[in-house]
C-alpha cells in the first residue's frame, strides 16, 4: 500500500532527481541488468513498459528486488485495468502515453503518482485539472524546448515532463522550465542493450543525472 | 450496401497499395471544416461508418487522439496535418502504440514518403501532391498516372526491409 506520506515523498525524489529511465525492450532477459546499471548510476525513478514481454512480472520482481532504493513504475498504461494490476504488482507511479481520465482519477484513488500523456495546451491544462502529478508531454522531440518555455508562461502552476530526451538537448529543457525528464533509447540505446553493456548505461546515467544538476544551477 | 467481407477486403486493398488518393473538388477550407468536425464528432462518425460496415478513418492530431479514435473503431487512424509533425513522430508514437494502424495526411509528397512509410505509418493519403493544380488546369492525366506509380513504386520499396 501506499500511504499520502509516501505518495509526497516519491513524488519530491522523482521531481529532486528530475528523470526518469523509461525501459522498453523487446526480451526480458536484459531487464535486470538494465535496471541494475541504472541504479549504479544513480537513477532514482524507473518505469517499465507494459509493451515488454512479462512487464507485470517485472514490475513486481523489480519492485521487491530495490525495495526502498528505487522507485518502480508502468508505463504505457492505456487503461484503468492495467494501472490497477501495476498498482497491485507493486507499481509507484503511473505513466501513459495518453490521457485517460479514469487512469487518473484511478491512480488518485490509491495515493500512486499519474503521470498521463498530453500534448497541446488544452490536454495539458484538462490533465493538470484532473489531478495529474506531472503531466508528460509526449513526444516531446516534435515539439521542441521553446514548445515548453511558452506554455509555461501561461500555466506556470504545472510540472510538465518531455520524453526522448538526450544528452544534448537536457540543458535547453530544463532551462525551458520542466519539471524533470524522461529518457528510454536515449538512455537505455539499443546497442547497449544487443551488446549487453551494461557499463555504458551507468555512465549515461550518471551523465544524464550530472547535466540536469548543472542546467539547474 | 457494403458486407463485412466486402469491408475486410477493401481495407486490405488499401493497406496492401499503402495509398489513399485525396480528391478534392471543392475548397481546401471544407477539409478543415470536415477533419475538424470529425475530430469533434469523430465517435458519433465512427459509429455510424461501423453500423454500416464502411472503412472509417478518421482524423487525429495528439496521441491522445489518435488513441481514442482507436478505441473508438477506427479502422485507420488519419494524422493531419502529418507535414507539421514530421516523420520522426509516426515512429515516437508507434513505440507505445504499436497496434494502431496511422496514416499521414496533409503535405506528403515523393521526397517524404519514403520516411512516413518507414516510421511505420500502415499507408498514406496524398491530394494535392497527386492530383495536382497544374494536372487539373492542364488536363494532363497522364502525369497523374506517372506521379501515381511514382508514390507506388516509393512505397514498395520502403516496405523492403533494409
Amino acid at each position: 500500500m501506499i500511504t499520502a506520506s509516501k505518495h509526497k515523498q516519491n513524488l519530491e525524489t522523482i521531481l529532486e532527481s528530475g528523470l526518469i529511465a523509461v525501459i522498453r525492450i523487446q526480451s526480458r532477459e536484459s531487464l535486470q541488468p538494465i535496471i541494475k546499471a541504472l541504479h549504479l548510476g544513480g537513477i532514482k525513478a524507473v518505469e517499465i513498459t507494459m509493451t515488454t514481454p512479462g512487464a507485470m512480472e517485472a514490475v513486481r520482481e523489480a519492485s521487491q528486488l530495490y525495495k526502498d532504493k528505487l522507485i518502480i513504475g508502468a508505463g504505457t498504461v492505456l487503461d484503468p485495468h492495467t494501472a490497477r494490476t501495476a498498482i497491485l504488482a507493486g507499481a509507484q507511479f503511473i505513466v501513459s502515453p495518453v490521457f485517460h481520465a479514469d487512469v487518473v482519477s484511478l491512480c488518485r484513488s490509491y495515493s500512486v503518482i499519474t503521470v498521463p500523456g498530453t500534448y497541446t495546451p488544452t490536454e495539458i491544462l484538462t490533465a493538470w485539472e484532473a489531478g495529474a502529478d506531472i503531466v508528460k508531454v509526449f513526444p516531446a522531440p516534435s515539439l521542441g524546448s521553446s514548445y515548453f518555455k511558452d506554455v509555461l508562461a501561461p500555466l506556470p502552476q504545472v510540472r510538465l515532463l518531455p520524453t526522448g530526451i538526450s544528452l544534448d538537448t537536457i540543458e535547453e529543457y530544463i532551462k525551458a522550465g520542466v519539471a524533470c525528464l524522461s529518457a528510454g533509447a536515449t538512455l537505455i540505446t539499443p546497442q547497449a542493450v544487443a551488446n549487453g553493456d551494461w557499463d555504458s548505461i551507468r555512465d549515461l546515467t550518471i551523465a544524464f543525472l550530472a547535466k540536469i544538476k548543472e542546467a539547474r544551477s | 450496401m457494403i458486407t463485412p467481407k466486402r469491408k475486410d477486403r477493401n481495407l486490405q486493398i488499401m493497406l496492401d497499395s499503402g495509398i489513399v488518393a485525396v480528391i478534392r473538388a471543392q475548397s481546401s477550407e471544407q477539409l478543415i471544416h470536415v477533419v475538424k468536425a470529425l475530430r469533434e464528432g469523430g465517435v458519433k462518425a465512427i459509429k455510424i461508418c461501423r453500423r454500416y460496415s464502411t472503412i472509417i478513418v478518421p482524423g487525429a492530431y495528439t496521441p491522445t487522439e489518435i488513441l481514442t479514435a482507436w478505441e473508438a473503431g477506427a479502422d485507420i487512424v488519419k494524422v493531419f496535418p502529418a507535414t507539421s509533425l514530421g516523420a520522426s513522430y509516426f515512429k515516437d508514437v508507434l513505440a507505445p502504440l504499436p497496434q494502431v494502424r496511422m496514416s499521414p495526411t496533409g503535405g506528403v509528397d515523393l521526397n517524404s514518403v519514403t520516411d512516413f512509410i518507414k516510421a511505420g505509418a500502415a499507408c498514406v493519403a496524398i491530394g494535392g501532391n497527386l492530383v495536382t493544380k497544374k494536372a487539373l488546369a492542364e488536363q494532363d492525366w497522364a502525369s497523374i498516372t506517372s506521379t501515381a506509380q511514382a508514390f507506388i513504386q516509393k512505397i514498395k520499396e520502403a516496405r523492403q526491409p533494409s
